[in-house]
């Protein structure tokens, strides 16, 4: 009876959908991609779309929706990635993106990613989203490692029940994706009415609560307003049952009455437990297993999460990583340093203009260039790190420090934030979106700036190589280990200002280990990079030349000394001068507020000299105690202005960037003193 | 492999011998060999523990056996690429560590995969 | 014998039973695979004794023991050091500690398999009997000696 009623309803409705279907063909049609967390969707779509999106080993990587489009025969499809999810109710960012998505169904078809050796925890979303009458195609990806395992998946009991096309793929080997493309085609073209739509059939005391609750919130007007996503196919009542009132918000009197004619408690048991029976009968009617117990997983983090071994490794992971990325890089970054310097040469012979002379010479190829020589070790960097964490390795590390970082008040996740802002502080910002919790989310957007990213590396790298080469490696693990502390510590800090107060869970997975792939690390190590690239190109170039200028005018660069640049310099001189820092290194760090690279880049201009003599001229300058307390203020200041929007952005106000502005500075000058008063008595 | 404390035993021993080596010329390899060695003697104790105890420290201090060489070869790919050829002077135990630690990952995984199928064959039967 | 996760032993197994946490954060665990009535096992302790990873099917995920306490099993016995049991006999599961401490326990007779009875207490030692002779465990050493009780005949 319920039955025919819907498709009634279907038939009306869905007009003009086919309409626009039979039409349009050449249309975009609208798909989106979900799932749990980590199970291949990214990957998937990566192969679906061929988009470059970098795929994690990590959970909770795809914060906000991505979108590309693809073709197949002759209809355009756009598709959407969405994040990774468990449940769709609004407890954390991601499930908020994923669950708003779904609600406005704008959409045709969703396809959702199960992972072949987890199928049971993907059937509650995919129950979830039937109970929302979306339409499904159930995609079940890892197969092949499944098959590894000796795990035979016999779709036929899902397809029978469930009224729902099932397709086995992989995304490692390409394994039934030519099948997807197809069920897609055929299904988002198939006229809707034809669609033979899920009825799930529930016990009978939860079916007579859906009906009673229906009838009862029809004589709720403000219910059928705030609520009509909800109401489409009698979802609320189930989404009441599951999540309870915290995120619904349903008038108080309705809820009395409701609770008048059920009792609630029972009924919500009695429906997880038919939930549960449900799935595992699913489930188990699926599953074929063959094999035993044994996974290298288990082995390889019998020693990783060892009480000793495991920080061991962990260090030596790190001290790898940082290792490599300066020895290797080294060489590369001489080469590009050579090709800069003669074609600085060549063009000061060529231009006869002495002021676009300068302004070519010292201005454009001694600043962005002084920049881009450090790309090899920017994108080592990223190379390496890439490894880490798509090998899996990276939740093991937050599972091992998450005491540590819970006594400043975050938890071994953030650590994953943390290691991204040594990239880039902007990707390291947004994504603290998986955060749930609110207070330890503002405490690390506020303290992140002091991760030491990459644009910071050219200045230390210029100080190191000039002050302390003979120790290289050690003072720049050095300067990483303060910055991690000094995050920690911040952010432990700010909590204590924080009112907003809300406790959630710590929950992770640790997935499986996974060789990465070398085109995987590329993409990765690319995306993280091309930030950089796009920097030096825009900011960069626009904030040398005007250092330039400044430099340059009012004299046309007969004396440096009474430029406008050593005005801004001489300004901050007295509070700088007990550290042995000049006008023409704090109007560096003036500059530097721009984007950081530009601090070295600025020095070059400062100083008048080639990027190969900056060294020399640093030299005469400095100390190795106030370089020292250099680097460490460059550690610690301001951030640049991309990572004070981002701020802005993720915080929906001025407030807290203004705050970071003045926070950074104190702080940085304050570590500068320490930092120069115990230097001086080591070095 | 059946004989697993003789394979500790050479990876422990093999190890501090090639750290003390490396003592004048690499701080990392000092490290690393340290941390290799500290694995494989974790190995001998708390056999009790799990049944794949003695394996995983085998499996994880070959690992970083593989890894530190991979560490030194990738040094040496960038050196001579950048064709500073007069530069290269490859750290022979390294490379020497990583190659045993190769052959004795994959005969301990070999290890693994035939016990896996004896289980499998005995549930079967 | 129902516990909580975090009285699970290393390696030890259990059955779920309960989930006493908030309903949203129940369903997210639901969701993960804590599936009342599936097994559920103690796979990894983190070096500063929390979280915990358990291990529920093919998943491997991370509790801080502020959940796992609120998360009930069935176990068949529960394991305890020697310090914490009570009086009566007890099956040795485990003995902790370097190699010379066990070296030296097993001298006295206490190693994995072997039966001890708990005599009674005196102070901080534990007075036991060992096949046949009876020792005074200090506390520091009792804690390392890990058992399960044994059913009076």
């Amino acid at each position: 009876m319920n039955k025919g009623h819907d498709q009634s309803q279907d038939h009306e409705s869905s007009n003009t959908n086919v309409l626009t279907l039979d039409t349009g063909q050449n249309q975009n049609i609208e798909i989106s991609i979900i799932g749990n967390p980590n199970v291949g969707k990214t990957s998937l779509f990566n192969i679906l779309t061929g988009a470059k999106q970098y795929v994690a080993n990590w959970p909770g990587v795809t914060v906000e929706k991505k979108v590309g489009t693809f073709k197949y025969k002759d209809a355009t499809f756009k598709l959407v990635d969405l994040p990774g999810v468990y449940t769709l109710s609004s407890k954390s960012e991601d499930e908020k993106v994923a669950k708003d998505y779904i609600i406005n169904k704008n959409y045709e078809i969703v396809i959702l990613v199960a992972d072949a050796l987890n199928l049971e925890s993907s059937m509650f979303l995919l129950l979830q989203l039937l109970e929302m009458n979306v339409n499904i195609i159930l995609a079940i990806n890892a197969i092949d490692e499944a098959k590894e395992k000796g795990r035979i998946i016999v779709p036929s009991p899902i397809i029978k029940t469930l009224n729902i096309p099932v397709v086995l793929t992989s995304a490692r080997t390409g394994e039934g994706i030519d099948e997807l493309l197809e069920v897609i085609y055929k299904y988002s073209l198939s006229k809707t009415k034809s669609r033979v739509k899920t009825r799930i059939k529930y016990p009978p005391n939860i079916d007579k609560f859906i009906q009673s609750f229906m009838e009862l919130a029809s004589n709720y007007p403000e219910i059928k307003i705030n609520y009509s996503n909800y109401l489409e196919n009698n979802w609320l009542p189930v989404y009441f049952l599951e999540f309870g009132n915290e995120d619904l918000n349903l008038p108080k009197s309705f809820l009395k009455e409701l609770e008048t004619l059920f009792d609630l408690d029972n009924l919500r048991a009695e429906y997880t437990k038919w939930k549960l029976d449900f799935i595992s009968y699913l489930v188990s009617s699926s599953i074929i297993n063959e094999g035993i117990d044994w996974s290298l997983r288990d082995i390889l983090d019998h020693v990783l999460t060892h009480k000793v071994l495991g920080i061991l490794i962990y260090i030596f992971a790190m001290f790898a990583v940082f290792s490599l990325t300066f020895n290797l890089a080294q060489p590369l970054s001489d080469l590009l340093e050579l090709a800069f310097t003669s074609a600085g040469n060549y063009l000061s012979k060529v231009i006869p203009i002495p002021w676009l002379n300068s302004l070519v010479v010292e201005g454009v190829i001694g600043g962005v260039g002084g920049v881009l020589v450090f790309i090899p070790q920017i994108f080592i960097l990223f190379f390496f790190l890439g490894f880490l964490e798509e090998s899996g390795y990276l939740p093991r590390a937050a599972f091992l420090v998450d005491r540590i970082a819970r006594s400043f008040g975050l938890s071994g996740r953030s650590f994953m934030s943390i290691i991204l802002g040594f990239g880039c502080n902007v990707p390291a910002i947004i994504s603290t979106k998986t955060i749930a919790n609110k207070k330890e989310r503002l405490a690390l957007i506020l303290s992140l700036p002091f991760a030491s990213c990459s644009a910071k590396l050219p200045v230390y790298i210029l100080l190191i190589g000039t002050f302390f080469s003979s120790n290289a490696a050690l003072v720049l693990l050095l300067i990483y280990l303060s910055s991690i502390v000094l995050v920690l510590v911040s952010s432990k800090f700010l909590q204590r200002f924080i009112t907003q107060s809300e406790d959630i869970p710590f929950i992770i997975e640790l997935p499986r280990f996974r060789m990465p792939t070398f085109k995987n690390l590329a993409i990765y190590t690319w995306n993280r990079g091309k930030h950089f690239l796009q920097k030096a190109g825009g900011i960069i170039l626009v904030a040398t030349i005007i250092i330039w200028a400044l430099s340059f005018f009012p004299n046309f660069g007969q004396d440096i000394n009474s430029s406008y640049a050593a005005g801004i310099g001489k300004v901050f001189e007295p509070l700088t001068k007990h550290l042995g820092w000049d006008w023409r290194i704090n109007t560096g760090l003036v500059f530097g507020i721009a984007a950081k690279e530009v601090v070295v880049s600025s020095y070059s201009t400062l100083f008048n000299v080639g990027e190969g003599s900056l060294s020399f001229a640093l030299q005469n300058v400095l100390t190795p105690a106030s370089a020292l307390a250099l680097i460490f203020f460059v550690l610690a200041y301001v951030p640049c202005f991309a990572t004070l929007a981002t701020i802005k952005s993720e915080t929906n106000s001025w407030k807290w960037p203004i705050f970071t502005l003045f926070y950074t500075t104190v702080i940085a000058y304050l570590i500068a003193n320490v930092v120069f008063f115990i230097g001086g008595i080591f070095i | 492999m059946k004989n697993k404390n003789i394979i500790l035993l050479i990876i422990s021993i093999l190890s501090l011998i090639f750290m003390i080596l490396n003592i004048s010329i690499n701080f990392f390899y000092v490290f690393a060999f340290l941390l290799i060695s500290i694995t494989a003697f974790y190995g001998f104790s708390g056999e009790n523990e799990v049944w794949y105890h003695k394996s995983a420290h085998i499996m994880v201090s070959s690992l970083l056996g593989i890894f530190t060489m991979a560490y030194e070869l990738l040094g040496i790919l960038f050196s001579l690429i950048s064709s500073e050829l007069s530069n290269i002077k490859p750290n022979i135990y390294v490379i020497i560590f990583g190659i045993i630690s190769i052959v004795i990952f994959i005969e301990e995984l070999n290890y693994l995969k035939k016990i896996e199928q004896e289980a499998k064959r005995k549930k079967s039967l | 014998m129902i516990i909580p996760l975090t009285d699970l032993f290393l390696g030890q197994k259990g059955k779920i039973i309960s989930i006493d946490l908030k309903e949203e954060d129940k369903n997210r665990l639901i969701a993960m695979g804590f599936i009342p009535g599936k097994e559920i096992e103690l796979a990894h302790i983190s070096p500063f004794g929390d979280p915990l990873v358990f291990k529920v099917g093919d998943k491997k995920i991370v509790l801080r023991l502020s959940e796992a306490e609120n998360i009930f099993v069935e176990v068949e016995y529960k394991i305890e050091s020697l310090f914490e049991s009570d009086l009566g006999k007890h099956q040795i599961i485990s003995v902790c500690g370097g190699h010379h401490f066990k070296e030296e326990m097993r001298n006295l007779g206490i190693r994995e398999g072997k039966i001890v009875t708990i005599l009674g207490r005196n102070g901080h030692k534990t007075l036991i009997e060992v096949e046949g002779k009876k020792y005074a465990i200090g506390k520091g050493r009792a804690q390392k000696i890990f058992c399960k009780k044994v059913a009076q005949e």
